[in-house]
């Protein structure tokens, strides 16, 4: 399949459908740790 | 309807209102979860101004997908909702990092100009620094399964699909590693005492 934009939209949204259903399942407070983490390994990565 | 059936009203059926041409069902919707949406945003950022920008974009975008038609309801509206907070604050944090990254050329003339300078002090990025560094540390803890796919999702920005291939487990395993690494972050956090502060 090629990597197109469109191919590559539809990957993140069902990864992020994933994420949102079975990981957050609506605790929302995950999400603060979600944001945590994406910061502190960008931090890392910078 | 008048008010009080408004009030009473579900999210479902203030969006079939909505949908239905009236147009004062969205206002009671927006009303309903304006507060939750601001204080998620407001939690992550720590800016009263930059939390009611951002929620106001949120709801924007909210407003703009239900007239597109681009949301089906599955009776978890405030869940969609808070959804596309969240990605409001991680394109907020995507774009204050891509205007902190100044060329030689930029800093000869722009630096004391940059607003990302004036209004973080070099304290504040001193305690995110510390902060950051602290939940590296306590992802260190964690028991090696449920690190790997944290490293492997943060660090690596790879996909369920592609931690699930790389590591030889189901993408639901993968999930559920997710979700225990998160809740036992939190758990540690709160041990710990690290206040959640994500900027």
């Amino acid at each position: 399949m090629p990597m197109d934009d469109t191919y590559t939209n539809n990957i993140f949204e069902e990864d992020e459908d994933l994420f949102f259903e079975q990981v957050i399942q609506e605790d929302f407070e995950l999400l603060e740790i979600d944001m945590l983490l994406r910061l502190s390994f960008e931090d890392k990565k910078s | 309807m008048n008010l009080t059936n408004f009030n009473n009203a579900s999210d479902a059926n203030l969006l079939s209102m909505y949908r239905a041409g009236d147009k004062s069902a969205i206002s009671t919707l927006i009303e309903r979860h304006k507060k939750r949406v601001f204080d998620h945003i407001n939690i992550m950022v720590r800016n009263r101004e930059l939390a009611e920008d951002i929620t106001q974009d949120t709801f924007i975008k909210v407003l703009r997908f239900i007239d597109e038609d681009r949301y089906t309801d599955s009776g978890k509206f405030l869940a969609w909702l808070l959804r596309i907070a969240h990605n409001g604050v991680i394109d907020h944090f995507r774009q204050a990092k891509k205007q902190n990254h100044i060329t030689e050329d930029d800093a000869g003339y722009d630096i004391l100009n940059n607003k990302n300078f004036s209004d973080k002090t070099i304290e504040e990025t001193m305690i995110s620094t510390q902060i950051h560094s602290d939940v590296r540390k306590m992802v260190e803890l964690l028991p090696s399964e449920q690190r790997e796919v944290v490293m492997m999702r943060y660090f690596n920005n790879m996909s369920f699909k592609e931690i699930s291939d790389t590591t030889g487990v189901s993408i639901n395993t993968a999930l559920g590693r997710m979700r225990y690494a998160l809740i036992n972050l939190r758990k540690i956090m709160k041990e710990k005492n690290l206040i959640l502060s994500a900027n």
